[in-house]
């Protein structure tokens, strides 16, 4: 059965670290991919350069956004992403360490799908995994999105 | 802090042209004891006060906005997106989640409702029993998942969100 592949766009390894292992432990074994800039997150998603092997590297079901990238940020990957005429319905949650509530309503105008906050604390972190497999990979119907060659 | 309407409760706003389907929603929270007040809006019309200062019926206490707006993607003669999208662009209430409902599976307009900024795309539930599991995760989700922005009620006459698209 196919499962849908979660992109993580996120420059710090310790963050990833943490995510691979609130995955493992929400028992989430949905492949993950990890592009640590924007300019890397763009290429998986066009599916160029490195990622041009679309088997190797599918479209994912949900891209999981950290605001604070080095070069493009995460809010030009977003506005991108809506942007793009068959990537747009991309299902994109934005993550951050900050709750700043005018990056919060930024990333809504821009049309994230949700906004969450790093939790520090690994319980809370496998919380939030568990969360949004329920409702982004379990309850809710997803959007049909391609590439284009 | 989400809104909450003084009892711990957070205000949900379902939006649906279906007077059953609304009661079923109420009728879960209430028998899953969900921490929701819920309230109600046959259609655009009625839902657009919801959002501005006077509340459905000049109700000036009423605790709102909503934390949560529940809206049917099929409003009769509108579509559920055109209210999404109106939300989505007006600054005040920018940040309010918005979880769409359909009665069908499938469709461009699920990838339509997404590109708009929709939390969540839910096929309406054919039986209770899921309605109140999916009623329930919904709060939970909206309190240790989603972090609230700011939300400020509408005060000055805002347009039509039919006119926008």
């Amino acid at each position: 059965m196919h499962r849908a592949t979660i992109l993580v766009v996120e420059d710090n390894d310790d963050h990833v670290f943490l995510l691979k292992h609130a995955f493992q432990k929400a028992e989430v074994t949905n492949p993950l991919q990890v592009a640590s800039t924007g300019e890397d997150a763009i290429a998986y998603l066009a599916g160029t350069g490195k990622y041009s092997d679309w088997q190797q590297f599918p479209l994912p079901s949900i891209v999981l956004l950290d605001l604070k990238l080095p070069g493009l940020t995460g809010f030009d990957v977003l506005k991108w992403i809506r942007q793009h005429p068959s990537l747009k319905a991309l299902r994109v949650a934005m993550l951050t360490s900050s709750d700043l509530s005018q990056e919060i309503k930024m990333a809504y105008e821009l049309g994230a799908n949700a906004f969450l906050t790093k939790p520090v604390d690994l319980d809370r972190l496998v919380e939030m995994v568990k969360m949004l497999r329920v409702h982004w990979l379990e309850f809710t119907q997803a959007p049909a999105i391609s590439r284009m060659r | 802090v989400h809104s909450n309407s003084g009892d711990g409760k957070l205000p949900l706003l379902h939006i649906d042209d279906s007077a059953n389907d609304r009661l079923l929603v109420k009728v879960a929270i209430s028998q899953t004891k969900t921490p929701f007040a819920f309230y109600e809006a046959g259609g655009l019309e009625t839902a657009m006060p919801y959002f501005q200062f006077h509340g459905h019926d000049g109700e000036p206490k009423q605790p709102l906005p909503p934390a949560l707006v529940l809206l049917d993607y099929d409003l009769g003669d509108h579509t559920g997106a055109d209210l999404l999208y109106w939300l989505r662009v007006t600054k005040k209430i920018t940040s309010i989640p918005v979880v769409m409902l359909s009665g069908s599976v499938g469709g461009p307009y699920v990838g339509e409702c997404y590109a708009t900024g929709a939390n969540y795309f839910l096929s309406k539930p054919n039986d209770l029993a899921r309605l109140k599991i999916i009623v329930h995760t919904l709060h939970l989700s909206l309190v240790s998942l989603h972090q609230p922005g700011p939300i400020e009620l509408l005060q000055e006459y805002q347009p039509d969100p039919r006119n926008l698209r």
